[in-house]
Parts: structure tokens; C-alpha cells; sequence
């Protein structure tokens, strides 16, 4: 008997698959040899070792994070392909982002580390069946950024304002707000195209944030006007629009602004 | 789950039903939660792992061909994330040798942690195709026909690639001393 065969006979029999006839040539095998004993031995104990391997529980959060992420986002069939292409995590500490770091370099502002949020915003569910409501805003500035799109929602008690900012590698997401404690504010971004990089803040009160796979957060617990800028680093041309989701007591407004993608020339 | 009641969630899904969605995660976490773990090595990217799978069958539920099983579908999925994560990472040693034991429980429980630990080692110094194999089999316990349609190779190729795995991981283990008795 060949060794291919005799390993082909040791590990059926140990995986439970063999024949009778197998199992019997097998037998007879291993009366006859030490060396082969030694090996299915040897093997045995690998699969005892396998078997004592444990599956191992999924972190709590995972399931609220991916239902949190989902809650944005369309009805599957309505999707459009390629959105979550490559899912970027928005804490992800590795340089896979070619862009970034230029990016960040080049804002030359200060910013807060992702890693300051507490990611203890609470969230409620978006509204799909609203439409998409507010008013144009007049261009920004912001140095070494080109205003792509903003909208303004006009609060019952307050207001919420968008844009969209673009340089070469990236954009700023610039929310201002100011509105009754709860009021929320969900920004949903294509993580296929867009990384979460950094957050400034300005006049920021004691907010709840949070960002998790693509969606930045704020809930408001003060009522002075608060403004983020949310830095998002692209990791490849195109993407979806940003998407907003305001709510605020009973009400609900949504929206979408456009990245304003570089073009060739630009 | 029965066939038909995953039929009804992916329906309902379908429809925009996060709940329902949140049923096929819940079938569905721990198993790609582990397979992800043993392919990547790492618990944090193995979380962000597995909820970019879900993520990305949910966008493309739609596109999901129901003769075949679901969770074929997302394995699949998981895989070729995993392997796009272990190619940019470009680290086929692995090891998150860090992995504790859980001191707090008896004697065995330490000791079968150990050996897992080892496991995990040894797992994640060996190249994709063996490593999938022995998940497939020994955590997941597919069988050979199960294995060859999720590898899209044919049994005896499984079969071969197992056989070789084994006789790798038993040398690894050997050196680590483990098994020895």
C-alpha cells in the first residue's frame, strides 16, 4: 500500500466516511506496521485537538451595528449595486486608505480623533416614505474646499443645515445645528467610496455622537447652535450621495446631497 | 430554521424588513463570526469582517439565485472578503498569539483554550485553500459534497486538500507539543 493511499484510508476512517472494506484494509494494515500505527496515532491526535476547538460567541454589538446600518439604507431590491462594494470601517486603525492621510494632511485644521466618540447615540428609524425636503443653501466659504451641494431644514424649534465640501481627496461633510434636546441628526455616507477620517467641532455642547459603517450621528442634548465638520477621505472616485436624516419630535426630514466629484480639468 | 421560514425572512428582507434581516443575522453571526476569526486571525477584523458581509447581502439580496442555499450564498461572501482582507494585510503568519486563555474557569477549560489557541496559530500559518478546509469541515462540519459546491471544486480535490492540511496542522502541532499525551 502506497503512503497516498494509506493516508487517504487513515483520514476516512477518522472523518467516519470509510467503507466497511476501508475500515477492514486498514485494520489489517496497521497490525502489520508500527510506522503506520505511529502516523494514525499522530493523526488521531490531530483531530482530537480540532475537536476540542470551541466556537466562539460574536461580539454583543455586532447585530445592532449591521441592523443600525441597514435602517438608512433602501430596500434591498431598490439598491443600487455597489454600495457597500467595499465597506470601509470607520474606526479602522490599519493605512489601508490611500488617500487619507494627504487628506487630513491638507485640511490643516484641528481635529478630534474618531476615537474620542463614544458611539452612545441612540437612533431612531429613518422614515423612508417622507420626502426629501429642504431649502438650497448659499455657497460657503471654506478654504481649499468646493462647495458640492447643502441643504437646511427648518426645525419646528430650530434649524439643521448640510453641505457637502470637496477638495482633490476627499470632503467634508459641515452640519450645523441647533434644536430641541433629541433632536437627531444621521448622516449616512457611501463607505465603498468614503472613509470617516477625523471630526472637528465648534461650539459642540455635551452631543451625543456616534459613527458606525457609514453613518455619523448627533443627538442634541443642548440648545446652542453646534457645528461638525466631518472628514471623509476617498478611497475611489464616484459614490453615492450623502444621505441626511433629520428628526425632530414627530418630525422627520431627509435628504440628499451630492459629493461634487472632481472631474478631469476641475 | 426550516427552509421555508428562511424563505419568508429573505422575502420580507427583500422588502425593506430590518427585523427580518436581523433573524437572518441572528441564524447566521456566530458561524461566519468563527469562520471569519479562523481565516483572519483577528477578533476585530473579524468583526468588521462579518458585518461588511451582512452589509453587502443585504444590498444585494435582490441578486441572490434561491436555488441555492442562503447561507452557501453569504459564506461565499465571507470568503472572498476574508481573502481581500488577508491580501491587503498581506500576512499569512498570523497570529494573534495574544488570545488569552479564560483563566477564570476550571483547569480544563485553560488547557482547551490553549489547545485552541494553538489551533488558531496553526490555522493561520497555513495558505487560505488548506485553511478553509479544515473550517469547513472540522468547525463547521460540512460534508464533502456540501464543501465542494461551496469551494466550486470537486470532492476529490476537497478531499486531498484536507488530507493535507491535517498532515500540515499535526505537524505544527507537534512542534508546539501539543496532542502529545
Amino acid at each position: 500500500m502506497n503512503d497516498k493511499e494509506l493516508r487517504r484510508l487513515m483520514n476516512d476512517q477518522l472523518d467516519g466516511v470509510a467503507t466497511p472494506e476501508d475500515s477492514e484494509t486498514l485494520k489489517r494494515h496497521l497490525a502489520e506496521s508500527p510506522e503506520a500505527r505511529a502516523k494514525f496515532r499522530e493523526l488521531g491526535e490531530v483531530f482530537a485537538s480540532l475537536n476540542r476547538v470551541e466556537m466562539v460567541d460574536p461580539p454583543s454589538d455586532l447585530r445592532q451595528n449591521v441592523l443600525r446600518s441597514i435602517r438608512l439604507r433602501e430596500a434591498p431590491a431598490q439598491a443600487r449595486p455597489g454600495w457597500l462594494a467595499t465597506l470601509l470601517g470607520a474606526f479602522q486603525t490599519r493605512p489601508a486608505l490611500q488617500y487619507a492621510y494627504p487628506f487630513v494632511a491638507g485640511a490643516g485644521v484641528a481635529i478630534v480623533a474618531f476615537a474620542l466618540l463614544t458611539g452612545n447615540a441612540r437612533m431612531g428609524p429613518a422614515k423612508a416614505e417622507n420626502p426629501f425636503a429642504g431649502t438650497m443653501l448659499p455657497t460657503s466659504d471654506l478654504s481649499d474646499f468646493r462647495r458640492a451641494d447643502g441643504r437646511e431644514y427648518r426645525l419646528p424649534d430650530g434649524r439643521v443645515s448640510v453641505e457637502t465640501l470637496t477638495s482633490e481627496h476627499g470632503l467634508i461633510a459641515k452640519v450645523e445645528a441647533q434644536g430641541t434636546v433629541g433632536t437627531k441628526i444621521e448622516i449616512a455616507y457611501d463607505p465603498a467610496s468614503l472613509t470617516a477620517v477625523a471630526l472637528r467641532q465648534r461650539h459642540s455642547g455635551g452631543n451625543d455622537l456616534s459613527i458606525a459603517l457609514g453613518v455619523f450621528q448627533i443627538e442634541l442634548n443642548d440648545r446652542t447652535e453646534n457645528q461638525y465638520l466631518l472628514y471623509l477621505a476617498r478611497t475611489k472616485p464616484g459614490g453615492s450621495p450623502l444621505r441626511v436624516n433629520v428628526t425632530s419630535g414627530a418630525e422627520t426630514y431627509q435628504g440628499e446631497l451630492r459629493l461634487g466629484t472632481l472631474q478631469p480639468g476641475d | 430554521m426550516a427552509r421555508e421560514d428562511e424563505e419568508d425572512l429573505l422575502d420580507r428582507s427583500l422588502e425593506g424588513d430590518g427585523g427580518a434581516f436581523g433573524q437572518l443575522v441572528d441564524r447566521h453571526q456566530k458561524v461566519l463570526f468563527n469562520v471569519a476569526l479562523r481565516m483572519v486571525g483577528d477578533p476585530e477584523d473579524a468583526k468588521d469582517i462579518t458585518q461588511v458581509v451582512f452589509l453587502k447581502a443585504y444590498e444585494n439580496l435582490g441578486a441572490f439565485d434561491r436555488r441555492h442555499k442562503f447561507f452557501s450564498w453569504i459564506y461565499r461572501i465571507m470568503i472572498n472578503e476574508s481573502l481581500n482582507h488577508i491580501h491587503r494585510a498581506k500576512r499569512h503568519e498570523p497570529l494573534d498569539e495574544r488570545m488569552p486563555c479564560h483563566g477564570a474557569g476550571p483547569e480544563e477549560d485553560c488547557e482547551r483554550s490553549e489547545v485552541s489557541d494553538s489551533i488558531h496559530t496553526a490555522l493561520a500559518g497555513m495558505s487560505p485553500d488548506y485553511r478553509q478546509v479544515i473550517i469547513l469541515r472540522h468547525f463547521i462540519q460540512l460534508s464533502y459534497q456540501e464543501m465542494s459546491e461551496l469551494l466550486e471544486v470537486p470532492e476529490k480535490t476537497v478531499k486531498s486538500r484536507l488530507h493535507t492540511a491535517r498532515q500540515l496542522l499535526g505537524e505544527m502541532l507537534s512542534k508546539k507539543g501539543v496532542g502529545r499525551s
